[in-house]
Parts: C-alpha cells; structure tokens; sequence
C-alpha cells in the first residue's frame, strides 16, 4: 500500500452531516488550485456566509470553522477562538455544522 | 643453518634485544627457536617490519584518534574520526584493529542510518559483556533509542535502570549519568530532570569531547523550551515562543561554523538540522533551506536516514520537499522510517508522559498546530504555509476533532 493508498483523495467521502431538512456532503478537496501542488486535501465545508442557509423556524445555519458575526460571544473566561463554534449561540458544539441561536441572525 | 644469538642480531639491526625478543615471541622472525631463556636466531633472517610509526607520519585519523588521550564521553561515539562524509564503512574498517572503538562508532552510524534492530544488537553487546562505565552509558542510551523507535515503555526504563547502575567513581561519573538520563528524557520531549549547571549551559565540567554533543543536546532542549512557551506550559516570564525561536540561530550558527572547522560531520547534521528546525519555525524557509540542503548533502552518501527522520516531525513536509529535490528514493526512505519511529515515538511520550499526543495528525496538520501553538492567526499561517485561510480553518478543524481539543492554547499538547 503507497502513502495515496492511506490518505484520502480529492473527491473522497468526509462524512455526511444533516441538519434539520439539509444534507451536506463533506468531501476532501482543495480551496484552491495552487494548493494541489504538494499538498494533502482538505475537507470542504459548505460557504454559508454567502451561501445562507435556514431551517424550518428560520434559524441560520452556520459552520464550526466560518468566521464569527458581530455578536460573537464566547463564555466567561474562554478563548477566543474566531469561529462560530465557540459563540455561545452555536448549537450542536463539536459538530461541524450547526445552528445559531442568535436571534439578530434569524431569518427575516 | 648458522644461528646467532638475539643479542647478536639486535647489534646487526640496530635495535634493542627487547625488540628482537619480541620480534620472536610474536613470531615474525622464521626460523627462530628458543633454547631455555635465550633465542637463536638464523644468520641470514631479515629484520621484519615493525608496523610501528613516528608522529605524524602518514596516521591514519583513526591511529592518531587512538594515540591521543583515551576518550572521555560516551556521546556521539568517534564523532572525530568520522571527519568526511561517506567514509563511514571505510572508518569502520580501519578500526578493525581496535573493538571496543569499532563497536561504538558501528553502533553510532546504525543507529544515524535508522538500522534500528542492529543499534540493539550493540547495545546489548555493551550491557552483557562489558563492565566498563563508558561502555555502559553509552549500551544504556542506545537502548532507550531503540526503546524511542519501537514505543516500549519497558526496555526505556530498563535502559534508564542501566544508566544509574553504571560503576561510576568520581563526580564526574555521576555527571556523565545524569546528563545520559536526562538525555534519554529528551528523546521524549521530557526537560525536567537535567542537571542544573546543563540548564545554564554551563558544559565546563564536562570533558571537552562531550562538549560537542552537549551543545547538541542543549539546542535541543531550548527548542523543546520555546515551544513549551508557546503552549504556555510551566513559564511564567513574558518571552514569546516564536521570539525565542527566532534568536536560536544566533547560537547555533557559530556552533556549525565550529563543527565545520573541526570537521566533526555528525555533530554538524545535528546542528544544521537544529538550525534549520528554528528557521522554518519562525517563518524563514530561506536560511531553513540552506542549513537543511547542507544537512541533506552530509547525510545521503553514508545514508544516514535516521538522522534525517529524527527531524521529520519537526520539519515535516518542508523536509520531504527539499529531499525531493536532492534524491527522491532517500526521500521515500526517510517517510517510510519517519512512520515507524513517530508510532513508536507517540506511543512511549504518552505512556512515560501520560500525555495524549496523537500519532494520527497528518504532517501538514501538526505543522498548522504548531504555528497555532505559537500564537499566529490564521491568516498568518494561511501565510506562512502558502494555503489559503479557508485551508488553514479546515486543519485546524480536524485537529480539533481527532485531538478532542477545542482551544487553540492547547494545541501545543499534541505537537
């Protein structure tokens, strides 16, 4: 078995997460060509910055990783991390995708 | 057949009778037989050659190694007869005439080409059949690198156990040990139990042969401390880890010239590669690549892979690419021991340690959660590492889900 043998490969399967009514496909793949050279890929996560996603009640979803709102709030005496994960408005922690709760993110 | 006495024959050749004895004892005179306590020697038999050679006629490094004071340290073995790369085998064949040199200096290059199973061989040799202090501590450090490679808690204590036993007599001794032991420590990224005068760097007690190595082992030790820094373990003083990181060189890069200029090779890889761990660290992949081209170019005719693998968890794949430059098939070999030696590796940090450390982060992920340790954002690593940032997050996020950590500042647990 080579080394590509043991590493996913662009295209392979991450996992599948759903949320509320969306499904999302996590696959590995690279955010941009240059990075093909040399590089292992990355898992792609959705762009739901631009991309703005709701459930059913008109929550937003957001991922783990994506850059935080103006109302990021992390807990008393936490580390600010710079992701919505660690906003106390994210639900569903240590999952990839989530909802937040933040009512001034509420679909109009 | 017409005999003379030895006593005639030493007038004739201009030598001692206590030479020409010798010569007959030894048996290099044919013909000569012995008649009670006196030797008869045939008048027509030659003076034989005696091997023996005035100073600095035509020595070999090895002879003139052997001539001078009896070496005092039991680290890196025989670094000053290994004087040009690529005369490894031709420096052990030399040696032929002096075993214990051999062995050590056989065991040291083994062990600098990843021949893992062959450094236990000697060191079980130096444990079993030798009394000797050196000959111990440097048995009782081989083994607990051969512990290092294969994760095995056991035989490391059990090489550490062979350490503090060994027969020591004065203080120096008890210096050697305890620098051996924490030496073995370092191995596992453990600085705690140094003696105090080696956290000052002060080396003058130590015999000047050992200092070269403790220069080797103290770069080390820094590293391993500006990195504790950065993950913000056990300091309480305002220096930075990558600040700390970015002044290392200014010690090390006289150390190399030094090494250059006695021209001790392995104790110049080891420095190279030291300097060039702290380059790339601090983000300059310029001076990181000269001093690793260099290394690279030392280690590949003797094939010393091991060396080179040793340092692949700190250089990662900035290693691989300049291997690739230079020979690919070396480059492959170094991946395929770097595997091996990072299971074993993990596997007995965590176990001595009761750490955490995770064998399944991918070098580029260990990489992004070093420079995390170190304080950078994302863009500044996006940066350093020529990814982009949504790359840079994406990392992040699967080191925190294979290491179960959420917080950036605890990322320097599992580097």
């Amino acid at each position: 078995m080579t080394d590509k043998d043991k590493f996913p490969r662009e295209g392979d399967l991450y996992r599948c997460i759903r949320v509320d009514e969306h499904v999302f496909e996590l696959r590995y793949g690279y955010y941009a060509d240059f990075e093909r050279e040399g590089g292992d890929p990355v898992v792609i996560y959705p762009n739901l910055l631009n991309q703005r996603l709701y459930t059913k009640d008109g929550k937003r979803l957001v991922t783990a990783m994506q850059e935080p709102c103006k109302h990021y709030t992390i807990p008393h005496g936490a580390e600010r991390n710079d992701c919505c994960e660690d906003c106390i408005h994210y639900s569903e922690p240590g999952d990839e995708i989530g909802i937040c709760l933040c009512r001034e993110n509420r679909r109009e | 057949m017409n005999m003379i006495t030895a006593q005639e024959a030493a007038a004739r050749w201009g030598v001692s009778l206590r030479r020409v004895q010798d010569y007959c004892k030894t048996g290099k005179i044919e013909g000569a037989q012995r008649f009670g306590l006196n030797w008869m020697i045939p008048e027509d038999a030659v003076r034989p050659a005696d091997g023996r050679r005035r100073v600095g006629a035509s020595e070999t490094p090895v002879q003139q190694s052997q001539r001078r004071l009896v070496r005092r340290s039991p680290f890196l073995n025989m670094t000053d007869l290994y004087s040009e790369a690529g005369t490894a085998d031709r420096v052990i064949e030399e040696l032929g005439e002096y075993p214990e040199s051999k062995a050590l200096f056989t065991a040291e290059i083994h062990y600098c080409r990843g021949e893992i199973d062959k450094v236990l061989d000697y060191a079980n040799l130096f444990l079993e059949s030798h009394s000797g202090f050196y000959a111990i501590i440097s048995g009782g450090m081989q083994l607990a690198m051969v512990a290092m490679w294969r994760g095995d808690e056991e035989l490391f204590q059990k090489a550490k156990k062979h350490l503090y036993e060994a027969p020591w007599k004065t203080e120096l001794d008890r210096d050697v040990i305890s620098l051996s032991a924490a030496v073995c420590d370092l191995l596992i990224r453990k600085t705690s139990d140094f003696p105090d005068w080696f956290y000052r760097g002060r080396f003058e007690k130590l015999p000047s042969d050992a200092h070269p190595a403790a220069w080797v082992f103290y770069i080390k030790y820094l590293i391993i401390q500006a990195q504790d820094i950065a993950a913000q373990r056990g300091f309480k003083n305002e220096v930075s880890g990558m600040g700390l990181m970015r002044t290392y060189p200014h010690i090390i890069e006289p150390m190399i010239s030094q090494a250059v200029v006695e021209k001790t090779v392995i104790v110049e890889i080891y420095l190279r590669l030291l300097c060039s761990v702290c380059y790339h660290q601090a983000g300059d992949d310029e001076n990181a690549a000269y001093h690793l081209d260099r290394a690279i170019t030392l280690c590949l005719p003797d094939r010393l892979f091991g060396i080179l693998c040793e340092w692949r968890r700190q250089l990662g794949l900035f290693m691989d690419e300049r291997l690739m430059l230079a020979d690919p098939q070396a480059a492959r070999r170094v991946r395929e021991l770097h595997r091996s030696m990072q299971e074993g590796w993990t596997k007995l940090h965590n176990a001595v340690l009761k750490n955490n450390v995770s064998a399944k982060l991918s070098d580029r992920e260990r990489e992004v959660a070093r420079l995390v340790a170190f304080g950078l954002s994302d863009q500044q690593i996006a940066e350093q590492l020529h990814l982009t940032k949504a790359s840079v997050k994406s990392m992040i996020q699967m080191v925190r889900n294979k290491t179960g950590v959420r917080d950036r500042s605890s990322f320097g647990a599992y580097i």
